[in-house]
């Protein structure tokens, strides 16, 4: 008998919706224990509605979300013991101090370690004097990942945490921070738009459209199935080798296609029946996988 | 606990400036105190005042501003989840944002008022009239609410949904609801159960509006539009409880039935048939009931009138009649006379006489008269028809009557030279309006001295018993011409009673002497003094009732002579006045009785001998005169 390990986070069915505007439906996903899982979409694709639902700041019209096997609703002052958020808009409040924040915080804070909000701002060189509202956009996020890590997480929940941060930073909190985080086994929930620098962390992606989750999966496996294919003849049916045209454009004078399901056999299948002679594939990044699949044409996963 | 104090204290911090200003303002009543101005008004009743106004000023705003952005700001500025992502309740957001800002409010009112107060308390009762410690625990009750309200208002107004429409017609749904509730109770002049129902609303709506702000967080959490929804629901929901609830209560007072009363009062009719029973109810407050019972088949009819309406019986005992209601907040006439003829009207009648003033009713029981502050006015009940009207001739006076015939009205009115409680010029003045003609002519008039003049009349309204009060000379008594106010005659007796007189339907006069010991004495129409019948020690009585065989039933008020007794006081005598002895004596009862009339003839005589009378554990019976029987009727 084997053993399943309960994701860290799982949401299903979910359905939140805004008057007659539906912001998010049906959406179900699993963040597995340890895993950076990274929730990608284009702007109004519904992120950010299932990232208040996943924190228990919005409850949704329909369905389940569980953190560590708790209803995230129902449990979330208990959860927020073991969760650290960065919301997407930075909120504490502007006329407390940077230390303020931290003082109240600790207090609130079961696990507090006050220690590593004093390292962090020490490497973002931001002042504990310094008030919240004068600070740049980029610093207030900063200060509220500080405090986040400072709880101690067992899982890290950050909505589009590289909002405003200047290249440096960004690249710190990629390559530093949640690369850190992984290796220590924390899971870390992200949404972003950094899709090239969350590419090498990720382990685990999700990609919204419309309000529904169209793509959940293992980085590793989504990368080897979406495959860029080029021959130099009009488009042809690349149904004849059971492959799934994410996208098909006009290539010069030939044809670009994604696929989602490619494997080597179907592809020489497809050649070598549909007569296009010389064709050629390409691994894919994560960001042209992400536009093939959220891209305006849409496209079937 | 320990977090909404945390909580609590980043508030109070974040708002410090708020206790800065409130030591400047504390300064200022004395720095004003020391101009011109105020030595001219006086140093210390200006700290006082200036003190205290200006605390109860600057908290009231600080109170509306705190509870209108302390919650409401964060939503909109969409900073809550800054709290929302800590592990702590809604609720303990919400209680400790409301101590944080109760804290800095109070802190701030004790920072003005205090000192002020300390230095010009030797001057408070010139500045105000209210004790400190009252205006204190107001200002402390007013400033929870504010904050409260203006919560509410803001989470309203900042969501910018349509659904505030709503809000709007619930607010209006409530607090039309709560005026019906607290009015009704008002009209019916159960004045302080209105006063405890209000403050039991006041003080469910302060704990709906708390509670509404912890539901409000703990389900709409960081979003303002489901904020509003959420504290909408709660508000609306349980202020819909709270009004049921007092609704229902109110329903309950008003439906007390005859079984209820608490120390019943009654009034039996001549005819001995009917009886008017009133008084409070348990649980009921100063909610007064009134009903009208067939004493023959225990039946009682409510009469939906408020607490001294004055019901009377008619002459007849036919009927009741009863005075308009209280007036309404702004003076203007609520109720309306309210007849009730046993035998022929279903239910008591609401005649639509709105006129307020004590009322008669003519023999045929289709006439209403009303003596109201300015005008005297007969109308016809079953018409609803305005018959004839006039000023009220003396308005200095107070006036009673009765319909002579159903076509004229006589008044009787006492005008006293001066409004006061020294012995001077008194006169009666008797009027006819005659509705046929629709005319007021003055009959007759009579002058005396003294501090009142109380005015009785025979069974047939010829006579009249004047009986005056005060330090005066010469006979108290005095028997007049019903119509004329001519002297007949003058009686060498006086009573230390309004009621201790009365003319005998044979037209002789029994008195009750002044002084101890009592004496029952008895004159002819005339003045002729004809017996004394002694009662007892005691040193105040009343007569009663005439019985049809002719004896009088007189009460005395035995307190001073039963010094240490147990009894109610009251000692109740069957008086023969032919054999001029006292037929029997009742301890333990206390009569009721009608002491005020606005017809001020005598009842005819009492043909079944009994009388109501309290007594036991707070019971009416009914006291069988002749028997001595007594039969509890509540």
């Amino acid at each position: 008998m084997s053993h399943v390990e309960e994701p860290v986070i799982r949401a299903e069915a979910v359905t939140v919706r805004y008057g007659k505007q539906l912001a998010v439906e049906d959406a179900a996903l699993t963040v597995p224990r340890g895993s950076v899982y990274a929730l990608l979409g284009r702007n109004g694709a519904g992120k950010s509605s299932l990232v208040r639902c996943l924190t228990g700041l919005q409850k949704p019209e329909r369905g389940t979300i569980t953190i560590f096997g708790d209803d995230v609703w129902r449990h979330r002052a208990k959860l927020m013991n073991r969760v650290g958020l960065v919301a997407e808009d930075s909120d504490a409040p502007p006329a407390m101090t940077v230390a303020q924040i931290g003082e109240f915080c600790g207090r609130l804070h079961a696990r507090w370690d006050a220690g590593t909000v004093e390292g962090r701002l020490k490497r973002f060189a931001i002042k504990p004097e310094a008030r919240f509202g004068n600070l740049s956009k980029g610093q207030k996020k900063q200060v509220m990942l500080a405090m986040a890590l400072a709880t101690s997480p067992d899982v890290l929940i950050l909505d589009d945490p590289a909002l405003g941060l200047d290249v440096v930073a960004r690249k710190s909190l990629f390559d530093e921070v949640i690369a850190e985080l992984a290796d220590r086994g924390i899971t870390v929930f992200i949404t972003t738009h950094e899709l090239s620098a969350i590419e090498s962390l990720a382990d685990r992606v999700a990609i919204m459209r419309g309000g529904r989750v169209v793509l959940d999966e293992d980085m590793e496996t989504l990368k080897q199935r979406f495959r860029r294919i080029r021959y130099a003849s009009a488009p042809v049916a690349l149904e004849a080798g059971n492959l799934v045209a994410a996208s098909v454009r006009q290539w010069g004078t030939g044809t670009e296609a994604v696929v989602s399901n490619y494997d080597e056999i179907a592809f020489e299948r497809f050649r070598s029946t549909s007569g296009i002679g010389h064709a050629e594939t390409a691994p894919m990044t994560l960001e042209e996988i992400f536009i093939a699949v959220a891209g305006e044409e849409g496209a079937r996963t | 606990m320990t977090q909404t104090l945390i909580i609590a204290a980043r508030e109070i911090r974040e708002r410090t400036f708020v206790l800065l200003v409130a030591a400047f303002i504390a300064v200022f009543p004395f720095l004003l105190a020391s101009t011109a101005s105020g030595k001219r008004f006086g140093r210390l009743e200006m700290i006082a005042a200036v003190g205290t106004f200006g605390a109860g000023a600057f908290v009231f705003a600080v109170a509306i501003i705190l509870g209108a952005s302390i919650v409401g700001r964060e939503l909109t500025e969409r900073r809550m989840s800054f709290y929302f992502s800590r592990p702590v309740h809604g609720g303990t957001i919400w209680f400790g944002k409301l101590l944080g800002g109760l804290v800095l409010a109070v802190v701030s009112f004790a920072m003005i008022f205090v000192p002020s107060y300390l230095v010009g308390r030797e001057k408070w009762d010139r500045a105000f009239s209210g004790r400190p410690a009252t205006i204190v625990g107001s200002t402390l009750v007013a400033i929870l609410l504010l904050f409260l309200v203006a919560h509410a208002i803001s989470t309203i107004i900042r969501s910018r949904s349509a659904l505030a429409g709503l809000d709007l017609v619930a607010a209006a749904i409530s607090g039309g609801t709560v005026w019906v509730i607290v009015a009704s109770l008002a009209q019916a002049l159960a004045i302080d159960l209105a006063r405890n129902v209000a403050l039991a609303l006041l003080s469910a709506l302060t704990a709906i509006l708390i509670g509404a702000g912890a539901w409000q967080l703990s389900r709409g959490r960081a979003d303002a539009r489901r904020n509003h929804i959420e504290m909408s629901r709660f508000l609306w929901t349980s202020a819909a409880i709270a009004l049921a609830v007092a609704g229902a209560y109110t329903l309950w007072v008003f439906s007390a039935g005859v079984g209820d009363l608490e120390n019943p009062e009654g009034l039996l009719a001549p005819t001995g048939e009917w009886a008017l029973v009133g008084g409070l109810s348990p649980m009921r407050g100063d909610f007064h009931s009134t009903f009208v019972t067939n004493l023959a088949n225990g039946n009682a009819v409510r009469l939906p009138i408020a607490r001294f309406a004055g019901p009377e019986f008619s002459r007849s005992g036919r009927a009741v009649v009863t005075e308009a209601g209280p007036a309404g907040w702004r003076g203007d006439a609520k109720g309306e006379v309210i007849l009730y003829r046993f035998g022929r009207d279903q239910r008591p009648v609401r005649t639509g006489i709105a006129e307020r003033g004590n009322v008669v009713l003519s023999d045929d029981l289709n006439r209403v008269a009303v003596f109201g502050s300015t005008s005297v006015a007969i109308h016809e009940v079953d018409s609803q028809t305005l018959i004839a009207s006039a000023p009220m001739p003396h308005r200095r006076g107070g006036a009673r009557g009765f319909f002579v015939t159903p076509d004229v009205l006589r008044l009787l009115i006492v005008e006293k030279a001066a409004q006061t409680n020294e012995v001077v010029a008194v006169t009666l003045r008797i009027f006819e309006l005659d509705a046929k003609a629709r005319r007021i002519t003055q009959t007759g008039s009579w002058t005396t001295t003294g501090t009142q003049l109380i005015v009785h009349a025979s069974a047939d309204g010829s006579t009249l018993l004047a009986n005056r009060f005060g330090k005066v000379e010469g006979p108290r008594l005095a028997v007049l011409d019903g119509r004329t106010g001519a002297l007949r005659a003058s009686l060498p007796a006086g009573t230390g009673g309004f009621l201790g007189a009365r003319i005998l339907s044979d037209g002789r006069v029994a008195v009750m002497s002044g002084e101890a010991p009592r004496l029952l004495q008895i004159f002819t129409a005339d003045g002729t003094h004809v017996k004394d019948i002694p009662l007892g020690p005691s040193a105040r009585g009343r007569v009663l009732t005439e019985l049809a065989s002719g004896k009088l039933v007189v009460a005395l008020d035995m307190t001073k002579a039963w010094e240490g007794a147990t009894s109610k006081g009251w000692q109740t005598l069957v008086v023969d006045v032919n054999a001029g002895s006292v037929v029997r004596r009742e301890d333990d009862i206390v009569p009721s009785l009608q002491w005020w009339s606005t017809d001020p003839r005598i009842d005819t005589p009492n043909t079944t001998g009994e009388i109501l009378v309290s007594g036991g554990a707070g019971e009416l019976w009914r006291w069988n005169t002749v028997t001595g029987e007594k039969k509890k009727l509540i």
